[in-house]
């Protein structure tokens, strides 16, 4: 079950470069309720990835399984697939077009088939679910605020169920207060709901605190896929492919290096909230020692 | 998706019609045109194709690219094509009830087809040649007499430019709204005339807004700069003519008298 690519490779057609490809036999499965990040250098194919998750994009070749169901097969339906494995594209708030937020909202279960009446009631519980008030059903999407039409153009996308969640740098643009507020309602989705999700994202912080699988893409390819912990123990191979690692993990192996630990701690501290744990217990620890020796 | 319009884009090069002048490359597409549509002879029709085929030859542009900024006005030609077709007055060649095909009219459909695509590609080969901002340099230079009667040509130039320099992002934007509508489920493949039109609101809304917003940007960006139209302003590559240039403009004469020539002699 889930979803699951194999050795998908995906070729640019007539640019003059024959062997120029976008993704490299990239294979990968992912399951509900998951949170996984990808994360790679601008131009390493990210983006065409999540167009394949999404079937906007036909790979050159492979093969691509949602819930066991090969998806290039005849009688495979795109319209469910785009409605189960939702896309939110960076800046989402350019494609709103409606007069009315509700309207706007209430465009994804239209076009999947429901009727007035129940789209606009899924169109309502999005709104609920993104915390816009009710008052705003009638406003013009184009009079909100840039936050406000950031939750509008989600709840548009939350609007037709999903069961997994794209979403290519969600946070962008967004301040610090909007950004939190994101990332809870994730959580709260993939907690009550069972959402699966796949965030797109450059900022190593959010990805460590947030998701717990993480995907690395370089140059087309898929060169790692495991926990956060694993993934950003590797800092070196993630330097060389212009890769960070989080502030909390850069910050762990600066005091390593001068010794403020005295033992490995088990796992690298992805917050800094660990990591400030992490520095509290040692020296606890070691003014109890020295407190045993006295 | 949309990546089939090449009218209006440039092609990369080192060839020697690159090279000319942006005016003499106006003025030569203005005059091709011009004589194309002089009266017409089989002569100045092989005179023309064979002007085109030289100067395409000389540009080094492939011939692909050529036919594929044919392609969109393909409808339009066919259209034109078979209008002309049906409804010339003349010697009838074969006929099904009301319609029927002449003599004539089979000649001026042939005739207007091939001026058509010959129109086509001879102006895309400049604009394949040339570079936006180089075209609306020569326009502005070619007619700056104009300023004299009051009309602002810096402006239209400037206007002319900045509408060619947002066609690729216009275009690129394009293809992500459209995608991003795909994926909330939106079908721009299927219905009738009157739902695809309205299929289209989802699309045209978004871009319109963010073509006004690229806009209002870039006034402030021009503002910020100190931008106050073309008074006193310097170009960091003036147009200057070269020996090329004046043989262009040799070449071009010749070819334009023949032309005239061929149009009052030989008519058909």
């Amino acid at each position: 079950m889930g979803l699951a690519l194999k050795n998908i490779s995906y070729q640019y057609k007539d640019q003059g470069n024959e062997n120029k490809y976008a993704l490299q036999k990239v294979s990968f499965s992912m399951e509900k309720g998951e949170y996984v990040a990808l994360i790679g250098h601008t131009g390493s194919g990210k983006s065409t990835l999540t167009q394949h998750l999404n079937g906007l994009l036909r790979p050159t070749s492979g093969q691509y399984f949602f819930d066991g169901e090969d998806v290039y097969g005849e009688h495979f339906s795109m319209k469910m697939l785009r409605q189960k494995v939702a896309l939110c594209f960076q800046y989402p708030e350019y494609q709103l077009f409606e007069e009315t937020v509700l309207r706007d909202i209430a465009f994804g279960p239209a076009n999947m088939g429901y009727g007035k009446e129940e789209s606009e009631k899924k169109a309502r519980d999005a709104m609920k679910l993104v915390g816009l008030s009710p008052e705003l059903e009638r406003a013009a999407p184009f009079a909100l605020s840039g936050g406000q039409k950031r939750r509008v153009a989600l709840a548009g996308i939350l609007s037709m169920e999903p069961d997994y969640l794209i979403l290519d740098e969600p946070v962008a643009g967004l301040d610090g207060a909007g950004k939190e507020q994101l990332f809870g309602l994730l959580e709260h989705l993939r907690r009550e709901n069972n959402l699966g999700i796949l965030l797109v994202s450059h900022d190593m912080d959010d990805v460590a605190s947030y998701a717990d699988r993480v995907l690395v893409m370089s140059e087309g390819r898929l060169v790692m896929d495991g926990k956060k912990e694993e993934v950003f123990s590797r800092e070196e191979m993630l330097r060389e492919m212009g890769l960070d690692v989080p502030h909390s993990v850069h910050f762990y192996h600066k005091l390593r290096e001068r010794e403020y630990f005295r033992e490995n701690k088990d796992g690298l501290p992805m917050t800094a909230e660990a990591l400030a744990q992490d520095i509290a217990e040692e020296w606890h620890d070691s003014r109890h020692d020295v407190g045993t020796i006295l | 998706m949309i990546r089939d319009m090449t009218l209006g884009q440039y092609y990369k090069g080192d060839s020697v019609i690159h090279r000319l002048d942006a005016r003499v490359k106006l003025m030569g597409t203005l005059l091709f045109v011009v004589t194309l549509f002089l009266p017409k002879s089989p002569a100045a029709l092989l005179s023309a194709t064979l002007f085109l085929a030289g100067v395409t030859a000389l540009s080094k542009v492939p011939l692909s690219m050529l036919i594929r900024g044919v392609k969109p006005l393909l409808f339009l030609i066919i259209f034109s094509a078979g209008v002309n077709l049906l409804f010339t007055p003349g010697e009838t060649i074969v006929q099904w009830g009301f319609l029927r095909i002449t003599k004539e009219g089979l000649r001026l459909s042939i005739y207007l087809v091939i001026r058509l695509v010959y129109l086509v590609v001879g102006s895309s080969i400049m604009t394949f040649t040339t570079t936006p901002g180089r075209l609306a340099d020569g326009l502005e230079k070619s007619l700056g007499f104009l300023t004299k009667v009051r009309i602002p040509v810096h402006e239209l130039a400037m206007m002319i430019s900045i509408a060619l320099r947002f066609i690729p992002v216009l275009t690129e934007e394009l293809d992500k709204i459209m995608k991003a509508q795909m994926s909330r489920g939106a079908d721009f493949e299927s219905g009738s005339l009157m739902q695809r039109a309205r299929q289209m609101i989802p699309i045209l809304v978004p871009l319109f807004v963010s073509s006004i917003r690229r806009a209002s940007d870039l006034a402030l960006a021009m503002d910020a700069r100190c931008y106050n139209g073309g008074i006193g302003r310097t170009k960091l590559k003036p147009l200057r003519y070269e020996k090329r240039d004046y043989a262009a403009y040799g070449v071009l004469g010749v070819y334009t008298v023949w032309m005239a020539g061929c149009a009052f002699f030989l008519r058909a």
